[in-house]
Formats: C-alpha cells, structure tokens, sequence
C-alpha cells in the first residue's frame, strides 16, 4: 500500500512537470497573485462570463480620438490632478480612477501637451501598481518609451494603444473585470466631462453629436456594471450612471440635429450639470 | 502513514493545476499576433479563451465589440489548435452578414468602415471533431 502511495505520488509530481513550458512562462508576473485575488472576491456574475465571451467595450483611447476629431480643443486645469493617486485607496476608486487618467493622458497627448502627458502616464504607473497591474510597464519599458517619444504623437498613441491592449489582455486573463468595466466608466465619465466643458465655453456641433451616439456606449456600461451591483459603490454608480442615460436618449430622441438649439439647451442644461457632479465625486473619492 | 498521505494529495493537486495551465490559451503568444496583425491599426480589444470553457453545445460561440459611425476597422481571428477549419463571420448592428472566410478558411484578417454606431458580432462555426484544447480568440483595432 505504502509503496503504491509513494508511487502515485512521484507519477503525479513528475508528470505535473511534463507541461507545454510556454504555457508555464506566463507574460506578466502580477497574474498570480491577482488570481489569488480575484478568486477570493468573485462573484457569480463573474463565475457566468467564464461560460461565454463577455462583450467587449471600446477603447477608452479611441473614444478620445473621435472627441479630438470633432474639435475636443485643450484647455488647461480641466483635468485631474496627477498627484491624487494615493487618495485613491478602494479598488472602486482606484479603478475608477485609472480610468480617469488614462482619459487625461488621452486627451493631453492628443493635444501635444506632452509635459502633463508624462506626469499621466506616471500616475496610471503609481495606480496600476495599487492594482497589482505594475508589471505591465516594467516588461514593456512603457515609460522610458515614452519619455524618448514625446515629440512623435504617432508613436506616442501607439504606446498608449500598447499600454491599453497590455492593460486589457492581462484584466481579462484573470478574470478581473470589475477593473475592466470600472476603468472604462472613469476614462468615458472623464471624456464626456471634458467634451462637455469644451462645448460648454463654445457651442459645438459635431462634439455634441459625438456625445450624444455615446448613449450606446453607456447603455451596454450600464448593462456590464450591472453583475457587480453588490458592491454598494457599484450600485451607486449605476444609479447615477442610469440619469445621465435618461439625459443622453433625450439628445437623441426624434432625430434632433445637433445644430438645433433645443439639443444644445438640453446637452448644457440637463446633462452637464449631472457629469460635473458624478466626475467631481469619483476624482474625491478616497 | 500520514506524510504519505498528503505527498499523495500535493502530487495530484500539482497535476490538476498543471493540466489546467496547459489547457489556456498562450497569452504571449496572443499578444505577439494581435500586434503582427493589427500592424497600421491601432488596438481597441481582443478577447480569448479556451474552446472546452464555453458551454455546450460549442459548435457557434459569438462575440460582440462597439462599433463608431465612419470609423474604420480591422478585425482578427486569432482562433489557434483546432484540426478542422474555424469559419469566421461578421455581422452587422442590424445582423446583416457582411464577412465570412467560408471560402477561404486561411483569411484571417477582415477589414471595414462602420456605417452606423452599435455593437457588431463576429460568429466563429466549430466542426463536431473540433480540438477541445483550442484557443477561440479574436482582436479588433481602428485606423488613425
């Protein structure tokens, strides 16, 4: 008995040995212990998007991009502080809150305001490590790459895309998507707060058409959010999340052109009001 | 007696848990195709995940990504491990079928402009015999 034990046993730990090593040289070291992790907190929503592919959100980038296409001009002290990342101490917060960077950091390289840019792109590093996501920069040298690029917008939206695509692939790997869906609100809270200051000191057109089609965007948000509700802080944010929808689909009701000046007192007078105050909320928030 | 006992549990435990690593799809691996492939394209998602972890029966699995008005996009199939061919579609907002490789099984990339704003799917249609330990994998990125 005692030798067929032993047996079992040095089969089980030399065949546990004979694996595919690529499978073993896992890309970014942080995973381990963010399984660890996030086991220790799923939920059953989570435990259902094993089943099928979860739906995919855009890039926060991207929704960046149309903004600054349609006329998203850069005006200075509109965006978060760089050094309020240690205020953040809830992994809501810092999630959120890692979105609203990755949106500031959008936004001031889009606009060639490459020292602020630098000083976002440390503060999502400082955020990310509060999320056991830091790897993410020393593997890929993300930072020096950077700083060697500023002058290179190009290059510069191909980092971000980078930093983007290393930030998603890893959140998805480890099943972390409270973090996928909570930093997309914080990067879409952000650009829709920005968008709407800008449009605010001069009426614009094609900006707030471009906000008005986000409407799609935060219904799917809201719908994502929705298998994390039993977080307190999550239902408060679906809550608020659901009045700024309420506010959009009004936009777009009846085919309303954004040059008609109804949709502009509607955008400035119902939506804004409720994006300055959630945005002012979430970058408070400790 | 009762070392042997938990060498026996630990052994089996290790075997588990490497099984299951070699049953996931090779995420380096991954990353080093969606950036091959999106070349000019600038990453908006990829999703990927091991054929046996979706629910039966595994002969269509869909996925959804948002799509912006006059944005243009490329799509990857980045499905990996499967003997039989992975047909691969695209359909629009409106479920209007506008890709399919059916007839030709090697394209793996789909190139395209979005007429209107709202979530598209990309359909992946499996044979009976298809590998368990495949990879179903896709990425999506938009022009500058």
């Amino acid at each position: 008995m005692k030798n067929i034990l032993i047996g079992v046993s040095l089969s089980a730990l030399l065949f546990s040995c004979g694996g595919e090593k690529k499978e073993q040289d896992k890309t970014n070291s942080d995973t381990t212990s963010i399984n660890t992790d996030t086991n220790a907190q799923a939920s059953s929503a989570q435990v259902q998007q094993t089943v099928d592919f979860v739906e995919n959100l855009p890039s926060p980038l991207h929704v960046s991009r149309i903004f600054k296409k349609s006329g998203l001009k850069y005006v200075s002290g509109l965006t978060n502080k760089p050094d309020a990342v240690s205020t953040y101490q809830s992994n809501t917060g810092k999630s959120l809150n890692l979105g609203v960077y990755s949106a500031d950091l959008a936004y001031t390289s889009l606009n060639s305001q490459t020292q602020e840019s630098v000083k976002y792109f440390k503060s999502i590093k400082g955020i990310s490590d509060g999320l056991n996501m830091g790897s993410i920069f020393t593997n890929n040298q993300l930072i020096d790459r950077f700083e060697k690029n500023l002058g290179n917008q190009d290059s510069l939206i191909r980092i971000m895309a980078e930093l983007q695509m290393e930030s998603d692939m890893l959140l998805k790997e480890t099943q972390r998507y409270d973090v996928v869906f909570l930093s997309f609100t914080g990067a879409w809270i952000e650009s829709m707060y920005l968008a709407s200051q800008i449009n605010e000191k001069q009426a614009n057109p094609e900006l707030a058409k471009k906000m008005a089609q986000q409407a799609a965007t935060l219904s799917k948000l809201v719908k994502l959010l929705d298998g994390f509700k039993t977080e307190v802080s999550v239902q408060n944010l679906i809550g608020e999340l659901n009045t700024l929808q309420v506010s959009l689909d009004k936009l777009t009701e009846g085919d309303k052109a954004a040059t008609d000046p109804a949709f502009q007192k509607q955008l400035k007078e119902d939506f804004t009001p409720k994006i300055v105050a959630l945005r002012k909320r979430i970058i408070s928030e400790a | 007696m009762k070392a042997i006992y938990y060498l026996s549990l630990l052994g089996i435990l290790i075997m588990g848990n490497c099984y299951n690593a070699a049953a996931q799809c090779d995420d380096k691996e991954t990353r080093k195709k969606v950036k091959a492939g999106l070349k000019e394209y600038v990453f908006e998602t990829a999703s990927s995940k091991q054929f046996n972890a979706f629910r039966e029966p595994r002969k269509v699995i869909d996925a959804t990504f948002s799509v912006y008005a006059d944005e243009q996009y490329r799509v990857l199939n980045l499905c990996a491990g499967f003997k039989q061919k992975v047909i691969f579609s695209i359909y629009d907002s409106k479920k209007k079928l506008i890709y399919s490789n059916d007839k030709n099984p090697t394209e793996t990339t789909f190139d395209f402009k979005a007429l209107e704003t709202g979530d598209y799917t990309i359909r992946f249609n499996f044979s009976e015999e298809s590998t368990p330990t495949g990879c179903v994998s896709f990425a999506v990125g938009y022009k500058l």
